[in-house]
């Protein structure tokens, strides 16, 4: 399904990956863990094919959803306008935003939601198109550890079957969604 | 909703207060000049606008007058958007006509007229002046939004599947929109100003321009304000007409 085969890749003279190789089969959850600068958001935006790696291949099936390091919602539309100019299912949208107590904040723009709120709508938006893999980058940042519990066990609940890739600097919130550890 | 009306009712009073004020300092200088001929005052300017309004000659100056200048405007702006998105698209292109650009904000508009008077007929030189105008101020505010335009959010669009058509129209253009909308308000202040600039130097037929530059040379002072005082409510008409039809399109609503 997904599988980087030495593969390296720079940032003009900066070396960020050399002959790095991974595999995720489907259903797989793997965890990249490792200090800040090793390549971890890189291997994420080489898997979204956002960046061509310079030698190696990527060979990527299927398709991704994501939760962004930022959250990355239209300023422009409202909570529900972010997941319809994905076309996300409305639905299925609606149902989740009840489970995050989110049901009241539908029709708001980000701009009136707190740090907290923005980061779960984002995950929502994740959840609700359609994905054969789910691309996670620190996606509970800036949760507290009830919204984190709430947030894992949903995207638990909406990912079934389903590979995720996950980074993440906290091993905890790697047991929550049960992904392997892959230090890189 | 009390505190809908009451906000509304404040702003208006603020208002009022403010343009009597002014009305007061204007009569008060022209009291203290004594000469309508120098400077008339707010009643004797009103007086003559009436008798202005009472001949057909004013009417067909003010359609025409704004014909020319919405035509000149909407003309800047199509190229002006045009020139961006492709300024951005083929930096050849961005490279070839930067110099022009560069010109057309360097020259003062007034050498532009004249030039122009010269291979233009002075009924189509207003339009050709505004456009000229407007181009740069709707070119550059394009170009820089988009360029500006928050890369993550299109990055965002890419990886969820969005055709680059959607790209463009559920994520850049909106991006865009506020960027775009200020370059509206403000070329089309510059397109009245440098619209009736060119009428008054070229005359065109029918054109408040032309009146006014009438009314300056047989000393009619008081149709002189009275005219400037009509090209200011139609800039301002006009702008609060965009402003309104563009509405939907800004951040206001969620800003």
């Amino acid at each position: 399904m997904i599988n980087l085969n030495n593969v390296s890749f720079s940032y003009g003279d900066k070396k960020i990956l050399e002959n790095f190789n991974l595999k995720v089969e489907a259903g797989e959850r793997i965890c990249l863990f490792g200090e800040s600068g090793k390549g971890k958001t890189t291997v994420l935006r080489l898997i979204l094919g956002l960046e061509i790696p310079n030698s190696g291949n990527a060979v990527i099936e299927g398709k991704a959803s994501v939760v962004f390091q930022e959250n990355r919602l239209l300023p422009f539309e409202t909570v529900l306008g972010n997941i319809r100019t994905v076309k996300g299912d409305e639905e299925k949208a609606r149902k989740l935003l009840e489970k995050f107590g989110l049901s009241d904040y539908a029709e708001k723009y980000p701009r009136s939601l707190s740090g907290g709120m923005k980061r779960r709508v984002a995950i929502i938006r994740a959840l609700c198109s359609d994905f054969d893999f789910l691309i996670l980058d620190e996606p509970f940042a800036g949760l507290d550890k009830e919204n984190i519990e709430l947030a894992a066990q949903i995207i638990n609940e909406y990912s079934k079957d389903k590979a995720i890739i996950l980074v993440t600097h906290s091993e905890w919130e790697a047991s929550l969604l049960g992904a392997k550890i892959v230090n890189i | 909703m009390i505190t809908s009306i009451m906000k509304q009712s404040k702003s208006i009073i603020k208002t009022v207060i403010t343009a009597t004020f002014w009305l007061a300092v204007w009569q008060l200088i022209s009291m203290a000049v004594g000469l309508d001929i120098l400077v008339p005052s707010p009643i004797t300017t009103l007086l003559a606008l009436f008798d202005m309004a009472k001949t057909g000659g004013f009417y067909l100056a003010v359609l025409y007058s704004l014909f020319r200048i919405i035509v000149g405007f909407a003309l800047g702006v199509i190229f002006g958007v045009l020139g961006a998105v492709l300024s951005v698209r083929f930096s050849i292109f961005k490279m070839l006509t930067s110099p022009i650009l560069r010109l057309i904000r360097a020259v003062p508009v007034a050498s532009f007229i004249i030039l122009a008077l010269v291979w233009i007929k002075s009924n189509n030189l207003p339009i050709f002046i505004c456009f000229l105008m407007v181009l740069p101020i709707i070119w550059d505010n394009v170009e820089s939004g988009i360029s500006s335009a928050d890369k993550k959010l299109i990055e965002m669009g890419k990886v969820y599947g969005l055709a680059d058509n959607e790209i463009l129209s559920k994520i850049k253009i909106p991006l865009i929109m506020p960027s775009f909308i200020s370059a509206l308000m403000t070329s089309l202040g510059f397109a009245w100003k440098s619209g009736i600039a060119a009428e008054v130097i070229c005359k065109p037929l029918n054109s408040l321009g032309g009146m006014l530059q009438d009314s300056k040379v047989y000393l009619e002072t008081p149709r002189v304000f009275a005219l400037t005082a009509v090209v200011a409510l139609l800039s301002l008409l006009l702008e609060t007409l965009i402003k309104r039809g563009i509405r939907r399109f800004t951040y206001d609503k969620f800003e």
